[in-house]
């Protein structure tokens, strides 16, 4: 996508939202959100997106709903301990390299991440595409860890299959094979 | 029936707050305070306004709901990122009793 054209599609996108916030379709809000949405794109700038995504709209939808799947159990894990009583948590961060990706894919990832089951972005490195995640529970010894990493990138496995962009796709490196900062597991 | 079915999904979801709230207050460090911050309170939300919008008669206030659940998905789990992020740098996140620490071993995180 070129620039130009990036910009008119976030200026429609813009303009949708402020018509969708007002709720209905009249030639005021049109034209209300179409202003609104020329002058934030005029003042913020937003910089380009990058390589542009390779949307599978299966995989995307199988992504979706395991994610859905995923924030209940998520919910369900953290309301046990929040009510239930002290449990002693042996928690880690551990990181997770995803070879190839975009911003936005990494975006997408660290999202998911997030809302999932007992783990939290805390920090990312663009250069090197690494994703810190901090998990409530690693476990037992490096086994917990290496398990812990093995379904971070079945993960981002899943997110670049949804949405990679080409490189991702087609990425050398399958997901952190190399690269991956070492001491598995010491305490 | 819809009004049965719209109290159902708004009760849990404001059970799913409280249960975030109480996190909050009860998790030992910055990290898991966000895990409770994060998840529990999104789906909270993303009940809540899907109960609202199944009383609702319009469908325009509906899309507007609809787009309230994408930005707290999009925003809830950035927020939590920097606070973390934060602590972290910061050192207030408690890093001594992490178990492992890969973050540790790269010094200096490029901003």
């Amino acid at each position: 996508m070129t620039r130009r054209s990036g910009t008119a599609v976030l200026v429609a996108w813009l303009t949708l939202v402020w018509v969708g916030l007002w709720g209905s379709v009249t030639a005021a809000n049109v034209l209300g959100g179409l202003a609104v949405a020329l002058v934030l794109v005029r003042v913020l700038r937003p910089s380009p997106a990058g390589a542009p995504a390779v949307v599978s709209p299966p995989a995307l939808l199988r992504f979706v709903l395991r994610f859905l799947v995923d924030l209940v159990v998520s919910s369900l894990q953290v309301a046990r301990l929040a009510v239930g009583r002290r449990v002693e948590l042996r928690s880690g961060i551990v990181s997770v390299q995803v070879p190839g990706a975009s911003d936005t894919l990494l975006t997408v990832l660290a999202d998911a991440i997030t809302l999932t089951p007992g783990t939290l972005t805390v920090e990312v490195d663009a250069s090197t595409a690494t994703l810190y995640v901090h998990a409530l529970d690693v476990g037992e010894g490096p086994e917990g860890v290496q398990r812990l990493r093995a379904s971070l990138r079945e993960q981002a496995r899943a997110v670049v299959r949804a949405m990679g962009t080409a490189e991702a796709r087609s990425h050398p490196t399958p997901l952190g094979r190399t690269g991956d900062r070492r001491r598995e597991g010491q305490p | 029936m819809r009004d049965v079915l719209s109290a159902v999904l708004m009760l849990t979801g404001v059970a799913l707050a409280l249960v975030a709230a109480l996190g909050l207050v009860r998790f030992p460090d910055v990290f898991s305070r966000m895990h409770a911050a994060t998840k529990p309170s999104t789906l909270g939300l993303l009940l809540i306004t899907v109960g609202a919008a199944v009383r609702m008669r319009e469908g325009g206030d509906a899309v507007a709901l609809l787009l309230v659940a994408a930005f707290q998905f999009v925003t809830g789990p950035v927020a939590a990122h920097m606070i973390g992020r934060a602590a972290y740098r910061s050192g207030a996140g408690a890093q001594a009793g992490l178990v492992v620490d890969e973050l540790a071993d790269v010094s200096a995180p490029p901003a």
